[in-house]
Formats: structure tokens, sequence, C-alpha cells
């Protein structure tokens, strides 16, 4: 399981890199870990949708607030909701840029980044790369610890080696967040091997 | 009163044109983003500003006075009032984004100052 608690005491900002397969349990995970007020700009999910992930696992998020940039590219939402920001779009960086900058003023416990590796449907390598950058910078001026998520896969190594120079710290979730590998009886390589020569010896 | 050959206008046309241009390209870089429309309301604006200026210098000998003051009158109204609404809704959106982070302490319960 990947103790995040510890890696952001010693960290102000990380990369945790992760398999899609894993997401949705190293999301809830996160949350579940940190203790303080945090703000969780969203990419990936919708907010209804965080919420209700959030409110299956029984994670409190009072103290969350939340930047959806994804939400508005699907339906027709008010610019703001009780402890929910709307953004127009994940490629609307600027914008992204202004509204995490307003809300880093607030000095947040923690700032959760879901996901780098998403920027890249809306926007070009280079442009995101530059964000990246950019926010980091901003970040490393206040006193608000962030967690980047980077989801491997496809095309997405470019963001995520470029993200993960300008982070202090680099984790690659070990697999183990929540998803339990269970060894099956009799669907082994050797099984299957065994049972097909069981059955040509039958039919000679 | 005749402006056709005055250099300095012919700067500020020119100018105008650039500023039109450079404003729009910028916001088609900034597509789908809050700021996109505002960009293009600032870009229409400085084009119709500057093609009064364009009447009053150009079209004096090709229309009759009272069309190129028409022209020029309702082109730089349109401009301006173009800007303004510009103006508008950026600062909605500010407005707008200083009014949810004012709100901020209301939802957090633990810390904020």
């Amino acid at each position: 399981m990947v103790d995040i608690k510890s890696d952001l005491d010693a960290n102000q900002t990380l990369l945790l890199i992760m398999s899609s397969v894993e997401y949705n349990d190293v999301l809830v995970d996160v949350v579940k870990q940190l203790s303080g007020n945090i703000c969780y700009v969203t990419t990936n999910k919708t907010f209804d949708s965080l919420k209700e992930v959030f409110e299956k696992s029984k994670v409190d998020v009072k103290n969350v607030v939340f930047i959806d940039a994804i939400s508005k590219t699907m339906k027709k939402v008010p610019d703001q909701g009780e402890s929910v920001y709307y953004v127009s779009s994940p490629g609307a960086l600027t914008e992204l840029s202004l509204v995490i900058g307003k809300f880093l003023r607030h000095e947040f416990d923690y700032l959760i980044f879901d996901s780098i590796t998403n920027l890249l449907v809306y926007q070009k390598p280079q442009m995101a790369a530059k964000f990246m950058s950019s926010l980091i910078n901003k970040i490393k001026k206040t006193k608000t610890k962030t967690v980047f998520y980077g989801i491997e896969g496809g095309d997405n190594s470019s963001i995520i080696e470029h993200t993960g120079t300008a982070v202090d710290k680099v984790i690659k979730s070990d697999g183990k967040v929540g998803v339990e590998k269970k060894v099956v009886k009799g669907v082994g390589k050797k099984e299957v091997k065994k049972k097909i020569i069981k059955k040509v010896e039958k039919e000679v | 009163m005749s402006f056709s050959g005055s250099v300095l206008l012919m700067v500020a046309i020119v100018l105008g044109l650039i500023a039109s241009v450079v404003t729009y390209m910028n916001s088609r870089k900034l597509k789908g983003e809050v700021f996109e429309k505002p960009m293009i309301y600032f870009a229409l604006g400085i084009f119709l500003a500057t093609l009064s200026l364009i009447a009053v210098t150009f079209f004096q000998g090709v229309f009759s006075e009272m069309t190129v003051e028409l022209i020029h009158d309702i082109s730089f109204i349109l401009g301006l009032g173009l800007m303004l609404l510009a103006s508008v809704k950026l600062t909605r959106f500010l407005q707008g984004l200083s009014g949810f982070e004012k709100k901020l302490p209301k939802n957090l319960p633990s810390k904020v100052k």
C-alpha cells in the first residue's frame, strides 16, 4: 500500500504513478490517508462521480474543496456549487492556472491533482508540460503539499517524465492498493497443460 | 476636414489592424476557455474602432460625407461597446472566482485563514 502521508511529510510535491486498474482504489485511499484541508483538482472524473465514489467508501469530504475541470465539457453546469468550482475544460490551462493560484492563497494542507496525464487528451504535450512546470513552481512558493496523479500507458510517458523531474519525489504504486491478487486453483498454465495431456491420453 | 495624408493617422490604423489580428489569433489559442469570447470581443472592438479611423481617412472621396460620418460614428460606438462587453465578461469571471474564494472558510471546518 502506498504510504502517501509519510512521503508528504518529507516532500512537498509528489508524483504518484499508477495503472488504470488501480486508479479507483488509489484515489479513495489517498484521500482517506490525508487529514486536513484538501483542494482536489479533477480533470478525470466529474465532481458528482467523485462524490459518489468517496461516499461509497465512507470518506468524509467536508474538508475537501473540488475544482472540477471536466463537468463543463459534458453538461451545462453553473460556474460554482457548494464546495466545487467548475473550470471550462482540462485544456483551459490559463483558467485552471488562475483558479488553482487563487485557491493556493488559502493555504490548503494538501492539493491533489487528478490527473496530469488526462491533460494530454485536451492539450498538446508541450503546453501541458509548461503548465505543469508553472504550477509546481507556484506550489513551491506556498506551504501546500501536493500529490499529482499520473496514469501509465499510451503516450503518457512524456508528461510523466517531465513532471517527474520537477517534483520532489516520484512514487510508483505497487499495485497492492485495494486489489488482492488471488491464485485460483486449476486455472494456472501448468494445470491447463496437465488437463490437455490427460485429455489426449484418454483419446489415444 | 480631411484626414487623408496624415502620417500619424496611418500609424494609428496600422497599429489598430495589427492589434486586432494579434488579439484574434491569441483568442484562438484559448479555444474553449472562459477568456476566448472576451478576447474575440476585444479583437472585434479594436477592429471596429480602427474602421472608424479608416472611414475618415479613405472613404471621404468614395462615399458622401454623411455616410462616412455614419460609418465612423457607428463603428466607433460598436467597437467601444464590444470592448466594454469583453471587460464585463472578464470582471464577471474574476468576481465569481473571488466570491467563491471568499466563501471557502465556511466550507472548510478545520483550518483556513
